[in-house]
């Protein structure tokens, strides 16, 4: 076998193979590129296209966070809380380092209160006050993050931790927090009485968990499996080719030459 | 084709040979019509636009092409097809009409050669 492979036609043909491998497991990254893509315009489509609503048509205090409400756009209408503003470090945002800026709001309709995440801020100092009036917030919903161990000074925790806010924050909270897009005046409330708007560098929401949309999965697995087929086409080659010089290399004096059309070695 | 039988050994083992010829025919018409469904869907693509009523075949239609390589592939080895000439028989499974005119040719060789085997 090692003899038959060492043989130039079928390591020139090996390297062919090799190219035609290369070539359609690329084509199938690319499709596999292609169907993520696909699949996260898609559901930044289908979450940008629906109206923001009001954040108790989605969830109520307490309750667990349904799948469905991720990124949702909604509204709600209350008061930032005096205190409680907590930093989240070590956040990302068009490649600078920095912090997320917490602040409780208190929802008018339920007297619950919702994190917001108000925006981010470089410097964990001289960080603008939220609006002291009745404003609605308009931003996408997201779950709660994973709890953290950093160690950190007081008023800042290593993760969007709600577990830790129920705890820190008085009343009920709503098992959510919203990336703030927009701070407006609520109805009926004077707009220069309710302190700056929008003081923050806003966080776009993120759309998590996209999946794969699955015709373009298909077309990247059928590169593969095309890939897969090439080897297998060589490897039997160059196995037949193995067979037949073996064969050859019985000597016919013995008198046991095989009659024409007898199967020598049985079905493949 | 006759001449390309006389350059190819004698099929060893003609029963087995028979079975990939049908596997080989079932292929190449279900790829042939399945390639005149793509053509039609490629036209659809372009004139109705991506999200026509047969844009769910090309996927399938892949698999199924697949499936025809490997129906290639297992006929060629039992009667001994050269490579080029397995590649250009899969290949051929890409163009419309061609498979159907491909399997005509090659169920013509094989029969023959089947028989002068048999003998």
């Amino acid at each position: 076998m090692v003899r038959t492979v060492l043989k130039p036609r079928w390591l020139g043909l090996l390297v062919v193979v090799a190219l035609v491998i290369v070539a359609f497991v690329q084509l199938g990254r690319w499709q596999l590129g292609v169907a993520r893509d696909k699949a996260a315009a898609q559901a930044i489509q289908e979450v940008t296209s629906l109206p923001p609503v009001g954040i108790d048509t989605l969830l109520g205090p307490q309750q667990p966070f349904p799948g469905t409400a991720s990124s949702r756009a909604v509204l709600a209408t209350g008061r930032y809380a005096a205190t409680g503003q907590v930093l989240v470090p070590d956040r990302l945002l068009r490649g600078r380092t920095g912090y997320w800026v917490i602040t409780p709001f208190v929802v008018e309709s339920s007297d619950a209160t919702l994190a917001v995440l108000r925006g981010f801020v470089t410097s964990p100092t001289g960080i603008p006050a939220p609006p002291t009036g009745r404003i609605t917030l308009d931003g996408g919903l997201a779950p709660g993050e994973s709890p953290s161990t950093m160690a950190l000074p007081p008023g800042q925790m290593g993760s969007v931790d709600l577990s830790l806010l129920v705890n820190t924050w008085p009343g009920r909270i709503y098992n959510a927090f919203v990336f703030l897009q927009k701070e407006t005046p609520a109805t009926g409330s004077d707009p220069a009485a309710v302190g700056s708007l929008n003081a923050l560098t806003h966080v776009p929401t993120p759309v998590t968990d996209t999946g794969l949309k699955w015709r373009n999965l298909g077309y990247a697995l059928q590169w593969w499996i095309f890939a897969g087929f090439a080897a297998y086409m060589w490897w039997r080659m160059v196995r037949d080719d193995s067979v037949a010089d073996d064969d050859a290399a019985v000597p016919v004096a013995a008198g046991a030459a095989p009659a024409p059309g007898t199967p020598e070695r049985g079905g493949e | 084709m006759s001449t390309v039988a006389k350059t190819e050994k004698p099929i060893q083992n003609p029963d087995s040979a028979a079975t990939a010829l049908t596997f080989f025919k079932v292929m190449a018409v279900i790829v042939g019509i399945g390639l005149l469904l793509l053509t039609v869907e490629v036209v659809l693509h372009f004139t109705v636009g991506p999200d026509n009523a047969l844009s769910w075949w090309p996927q399938p239609h892949g698999f199924i092409y697949f499936v025809y390589l490997i129906a290639t592939a297992n006929l060629g080895f039992k009667v001994g097809w050269s490579l080029p000439k397995m590649v250009l028989i899969m290949l051929a499974g890409c163009v419309p009409f061609l498979s159907f005119v491909v399997e005509h040719y090659v169920a013509r060789e094989i029969d023959g050669r089947l028989a002068a085997a048999r003998q």
